[in-house]
């Protein structure tokens, strides 16, 4: 909250305080829409259905519920009368680290109003999204958010090179060795489902190594040189993403540009963990610090399997 | 307070991020569309025997990570069966090295050899139950494997068709909690539902005297610790919903178990195998079934669960529950809102 950019919680709060204090105030916060983006902190506001709306926030720095904490749930001032909505879910225990992590988290609200006036709201959903399936669902109002984000993409000769290593996997594993079998393989995936594979397996493996590096103690590893991945992330990849033999130092030099490309025009790929940065020098990670807070603590109870010996 | 950590279905498998029947068919359900090629993809189908689902490692690994980093005060892990694909030796060694293997330090996820463990700490209690894919002979879906008992005779000595028993004391407290935990897995082919060969992948059978032993054993527990807690344990939810398409899941004879627990006083079952994250009450009975922990590809996310019970007076309540679901773009578990 105190690093969070005064520009975006002003602006998040004069769109819920409007929301509270007018009338109709689902016809308020529709009239806000489309979006504004303030620096690099966009706050999205839409109306659902009669009595609902989204809210959803994406920034580095402000978690949806210190926005909901800040903002919506204080009492404001209706026609003399003060409104103090009750929230009916426990914010605190159910918003948890959604800054930092490159998400964009949406809340959908139902408005209970009676005689004009909010009496309470309900949240009814709150969901971790990838930014670009919110940007699909509402480009038409949102296209200066789409232009402010980029995109992790990978070119078509990666694709195809995947696909094949589908069918490799398959049917040239090592002979006598066990059969592999991948629902890629069964579902003869499209272009968009195989990009989405290899976003997925990427960011499974560079949390991964992001961890195994923190567990050495080093938190700002480089993982590649200019050109190209260093062994240790080839490894990686060898393991995760389906290439024949002859193609991996093609895939992997491709997926490399792609990472590239999008950390150097802004994209976030990372998560809980940290993210991946881009230098002259070639990338590196920024492993974030964590504090573990359950370790070690003492535990009370037992397995007391002599307690047995009155049960026959 | 009893807090455990409850997690489910891992498939651990030497031939890791693997795509079974039930994955697929769930996938191309939610895409409301064959695949591009139905009939090619019905022959790879074919070919691949089906087989079942395997565990992601990657997903494993931040389990093990996440348990011991934010849940490392609780006092149990549960796992309620499918610790393994299939019963044969080399995936339940997987499994085995998971559960089994001491970290290299207290406080630690990782052992000597850095692979992930959940053995955080050697005072830990990890205590599971054999599910269907343990006990899977092949990797079409024989029934009767018996490997899993010789690898974990230090949890699961009862065998296969078994009940074991896992008394938790609160020394704080002196709340006591008893785990009955009961193996409804098929111990023969001919013993599923004439359906078909898929049926004995998937189907469990609630044998009578296994019930009956159920309450027998419930029933001593009440008259030796009249202030300590039940609840059962099976890796088949005994629940009508949970009977999956054309019944491929489904514990067979499930109202024996829902009758037996009323009988004895049972207010809570803890299971899994259906990989979805929910709850069900049946005629008084809550049932509450753990999401897949690290299988691979699985469409109703991953999951793990932390469940708080209060024991007084013989009885059990949940006094708090919290859920992490695996976030693809936060490469981590996130808490989920109770509500949804």
């Amino acid at each position: 909250m105190s690093n969070s950019s005064p520009d975006t919680l002003k602006y998040a709060g004069t769109l819920a305080h409007t929301a509270l204090r007018s009338p109709s105030p689902l016809q308020a916060v529709g009239s806000l829409v489309p979006s504004e983006q303030v620096n690099d902190e966009i706050i999205i506001v839409d109306v659902n259905a009669a009595d609902e709306c989204t809210i959803a926030a994406y920034s580095n720095q402000v978690t949806t519920k210190a926005i909901l904490d800040s903002y919506l749930f204080q009492p404001t001032v209706h026609a003399g009368a003060t409104i103090s909505p009750v929230l009916r879910m426990p914010v605190a225990e159910t918003f948890p680290l959604d800054a930092n992590c490159g998400v964009l988290p949406s809340v959908r609200l139902q408005f209970g109003i009676i005689e004009g006036q909010i009496e309470e709201v309900l949240i009814k959903e709150y969901r971790l999204q990838l930014r670009r399936i919110i940007r699909e669902l509402t480009i038409d109002k949102l296209g200066n958010v789409q232009e402010s984000m980029p995109e992790l993409r990978f070119p078509a000769n990666l694709l195809r090179l995947v696909k094949d290593g589908f069918a490799s996997s398959v049917t040239h594993t090592e002979p006598g060795a066990r059969l592999e079998m991948t629902a890629e393989e069964w579902l003869y995936l499209n272009d968009a489902e195989v990009a989405s594979f290899i976003e997925t397996r990427l960011r499974r493996m560079f949390a991964v190594l992001a961890d195994r590096f923190r567990q050495e103690g080093q938190m700002a590893p480089a993982i590649s040189s200019s050109d190209g991945f260093y062994d240790n992330v080839d490894y990686a990849l060898r393991d995760r993403i389906p290439a024949s033999p002859k193609n991996f130092p093609h895939v992997s030099e491709q997926i490399f540009r792609s990472i590239s490309d999008f950390v150097g025009s802004g994209g976030h790929f990372g998560g809980t963990w940290g993210r991946i940065v881009g230098s002259s020098g070639g990338l590196y990670l920024d492993i974030a610090k964590r504090e573990t807070t359950t370790v070690g603590q003492p535990r009370a109870v037992i397995l007391e399997k002599g307690l047995l010996d009155l049960i026959k | 307070m009893i807090r455990i950590v409850h997690i489910s279905d891992l498939h651990f498998c030497a031939s890791a991020r693997r795509v079974g029947p039930q994955a697929y068919l769930r996938y191309v359900l939610d895409k409301r569309s064959l695949p591009a090629k139905p009939v090619a993809a019905a022959v790879a189908a074919a070919r691949a025997t089906f087989m079942p689902s395997s565990h992601d490692p990657d997903l494993s690994y931040f389990a093990a990570k996440f348990i011991c980093e934010n849940l490392g005060d609780h006092d149990v892990i549960l796992i309620t069966g499918d610790l393994a694909t299939t019963g044969m030796p080399p995936d339940i060694n997987v499994a085995s090295a998971y559960v089994s293997q001491p970290a290299k330090s207290v406080g630690s996820y990782l052992s000597p050899s850095n692979a992930p463990t959940l053995l955080s700490d050697p005072t830990l209690p990890i205590i599971f139950l054999p599910g269907n894919h343990d006990r899977f002979e092949d990797d079409a879906g024989a029934c009767g494997s018996t490997n899993f008992d010789n690898a974990f005779k230090n949890v699961w000595a009862a065998g296969r068709n078994g009940i074991e028993i896992f008394p938790l004391t609160n020394s704080d407290t002196m709340e006591r909690l008893f785990l009955i935990s009961a193996d409804f897995c098929l111990s023969s082919d001919q013993h599923s539902s004439p359906i078909g060969w898929p049926a004995r992948c998937g189907q469990g059978l609630a044998y009578n005297n296994i019930v009956s032993d159920m309450v027998y054993k419930s029933n001593q527990i009440r008259g030796a610790y009249p202030e300590a807690g039940i609840i059962w344990v099976s890796h088949f939810p005994p629940a009508p919903q949970a009977a999956g398409f054309c019944g491929s899941l489904e514990l067979l004879n499930h109202s024996a178990v829902i009758k037996g627990a009323l009988q004895a006083g049972i207010e809570f079952i803890l299971a899994g195998h259906i990989h979805e994250k929910i709850s069900f009450d049946v005629g008084g009975v809550k049932i509450i079934c753990a999401g897949a922990a690290c299988t691979y590809a699985e469409k109703q996310g991953n999951w793990i669960h932390s469940l708080a019970f209060n024991v007084k007076g013989g009885q059990v309540s949940l006094t708090d529950e919290a859920h992490y679901r695996w976030n693809e773009v936060a490469a981590d578990f996130i808490l989920q809102p109770l509500s949804f």
